[in-house]
């Protein structure tokens, strides 16, 4: 098995073309954010299926009414980010992140863990909105900060001695060049344009990127798992 | 965090004094012994017996003061070189050259091991020698026990006052390094109480404040300003300090991180001698500077830090208005070349490369790339960029 045998088709395929409201979780410790960001999402036309105030109740509710999108903040009490994502690996929910600037490291771990996007709190109602949509049809939705980890990540990656046994996932040029650009900032439109390609391929190159890493970090928490059961 | 207790002196020392303060009353016993074995062939017994007294007396006094001083030691050293000197009054001559041991015997090394406790392997093996001195012009015709006795002295005074210092050393790092920790985890609980609180309440108003209308603009505007500088507060030098000479260039370029530059980078530090991280620093200084200036009041700066090895790419974009081709040539002309012309040379000074692109409308990228160590091979310019005018800005 390769690790680009995963696509974004993994999750299926959800809420094309506005057939149903994209149905949304939200969880954050603050309540109001939590209420303001549920307000917007239900005045722009989703259906927020319910709210958590702590990461236990993120995964409990997540898998009681598995939504399409859960939009989680990072920093829950009980469980954080990275240990929700890991725990509702498995479901076909997918779960946009959502949080302070400056908090890379930790969205990292979580995006690694399977999150699909990241934004920042101080992105706009519209730019959320926006984000939640695209994260429902499947699409990676990155600040050019956690470009940047990932790019450091894959080259960490690179760096370690790679065996038979521990593939190490690796970008293809192409990959890399998308992912430098959206950490310059670039749009995916913006970069589509100068690589003359289309929007959905960029899309698809960023999500790659994605989930080979997430691939890798799961080989490794398996491999880890067995080798601490065996012995 | 539980506070780790700052200890003023070396655990080693403090043991080494104690241990010093049960050595003399035995090395003493040991010695009054061994003379009373040797009485009969003493010349002048009154002066064994003089000396005995002097070195109990003093004896009895250090143990009740449990101290390690300078005066202790020089007592120590004193009476040990005394008792040697002695040893030629209590014994007749041929007695001394024959090997007898002198009055203090063993008792002697107590200066030798004080010295090194508290002065180190210097002041250890200065006062082994001093021993040796007394001990070579005391018995006159140097016997085989007496090379012995002298070698085991010189070795004791020299690792005694070695292991004494190497712990006082570590001392001194471990309680710096416990300072720092402490620094560290201070500063990591009011991130997060500052973090969880007043950062989210400032983005919430900004964020709802900018819905609000033009009055709302200006307060969410206000918000989003104090959040901004509150965070590069909270967020810059969590790293601990690491060794004096290198320096994380991630976390310096992640201080320029404002408004209207964003910096991305690896989550891994990347450790750089000082001075070059010092220059590095410098040049994508100035490319910001030029961006912001030049770029127009709209103008947004991207920094992206890729570590790559063994050398370390920092590109600066902005989205300004770029610049029409022929710009750099025309400058060039003109005499004026200005920051791009300072900042490569400072690349090259680095043993690295500066590159620029441009297109009017379209911002400006400038690549900047350095060997992270200093060495004598430069670094070929960026392959693989656009084939777009490469031009630079002055």
């Amino acid at each position: 098995m390769t690790a680009d045998d995963r696509t974004t088709g993994e999750k299926g395929l959800p809420a094309e073309h506005d057939a149903r409201p994209v149905r949304v979780l939200v969880a954050d410790d603050h309540p109001l954010w939590r209420e303001a960001l549920a307000q917007d999402l239900t005045e722009a036309g989703m259906e927020v299926v319910g709210t958590a105030a702590d990461g236990a109740a993120a995964v409990r509710r997540t898998r009681a009414t598995t939504p399409d999108v859960l939009l989680l903040d990072l920093n829950l009490p009980e469980l954080d980010g990275a240990q929700v994502c890991a725990e509702v690996a498995g479901l076909p929910t997918r779960v946009l992140i959502l949080s302070a600037s400056g908090e890379e490291r930790d969205v990292l771990a979580a995006m690694k863990a399977g999150a699909s996007g990241y934004l920042v709190k101080s992105a706009t109602s519209a730019d959320i909105r926006d984000a939640v949509r695209a994260t429902a049809r499947g699409e990676a939705t990155f600040t050019p900060g956690l470009a940047g980890l990932v790019l450091g990540e894959y080259r960490k990656l690179a760096s370690q001695p790679a065996t038979d046994e521990r593939p190490i996932p690796e970008l293809t040029d192409r990959e890399v060049e998308v992912l430098r650009m959206v950490a310059m900032g670039l749009s995916s439109r913006e970069i589509a344009e100068q690589l003359v390609i289309s929007h959905r391929t960029v899309q698809n190159h960023v999500q790659n990127t994605l989930g080979k890493l997430q691939l890798h970090n799961r080989v490794e928490l398996t491999r880890f798992a067995l080798e601490r059961g065996l012995n | 965090m539980a506070t780790a207790p700052i200890i003023a002196r070396p655990v080693v020392v403090g043991a080494m004094t104690r241990g010093l303060a049960i050595f003399r009353p035995l090395a003493l016993a040991y010695a009054v012994l061994m003379a009373w074995l040797e009485r009969d062939q003493m010349r002048a017994p009154s002066a064994a017996v003089a000396t005995y007294a002097v070195l109990g007396v003093w004896t009895l006094i250090a143990s009740l003061r449990r101290t390690l001083d300078r005066p202790a030691v020089l007592i120590d050293l004193a009476l040990a070189v005394g008792g040697i000197i002695a040893t030629n009054v209590a014994f007749p001559r041929d007695v001394v050259v024959g090997g007898v041991m002198t009055l203090p015997s063993i008792w002697s090394a107590t200066g030798v091991i004080g010295a090194g406790v508290l002065g180190g392997e210097r002041w250890g093996l200065a006062a082994a020698s001093l021993i040796s001195v007394a001990d070579i012009v005391g018995v006159v015709e140097v016997n085989q026990g007496t090379i012995h006795n002298i070698v085991l002295l010189i070795l004791s005074g020299g690792l005694i006052g070695l292991s004494a210092r190497l712990a006082r050393e570590s001392q001194g790092f471990f309680e710096a390094s416990v300072r720092a920790e402490e620094a560290y985890a201070e500063r990591e609980r009011l991130s997060r109480a500052v973090h969880d609180g007043v950062l989210q309440t400032l983005t919430y108003i900004n964020r709802r404040g900018r819905e609000l209308g033009p009055g709302g603009a200006e307060l969410a505007e206000l918000a989003r300003e104090q959040e901004r500088s509150l965070r590069s507060l909270v967020t810059r030098g969590t790293a601990l300090p690491s060794a004096r000479t290198r320096e994380d260039l991630a976390a310096r370029l992640r201080s320029l991180q404002s408004d209207r530059v964003e910096v991305s980078m690896p989550a891994e530090s990347v450790s750089m001698p000082g001075e070059r991280c010092d220059e590095l620093l410098a040049a994508v200084g100035a490319a910001l500077d030029n961006a912001l200036t030049h770029g127009g009041p709209q103008a947004r700066v991207w920094v992206l830090l890729e570590d790559l090895g063994d050398d370390i790419e920092v590109t600066i974009r902005d989205n300004g208005v770029g610049m029409p081709p022929g710009r750099l040539a025309e400058a060039r002309s003109d005499g004026r070349l200005g920051a791009s012309q300072s900042i490569r040379g400072r690349l090259e000074d680095l043993g690295g490369s500066a590159t620029w692109r441009s297109q009017p409308g379209k911002g400006c990228t400038v690549g900047l790339r350095a060997p992270k160590e200093r060495t004598a091979v430069a670094v070929p310019a960026k392959s693989g960029a656009s084939t777009r005018h490469t031009e630079g800005r002055t």
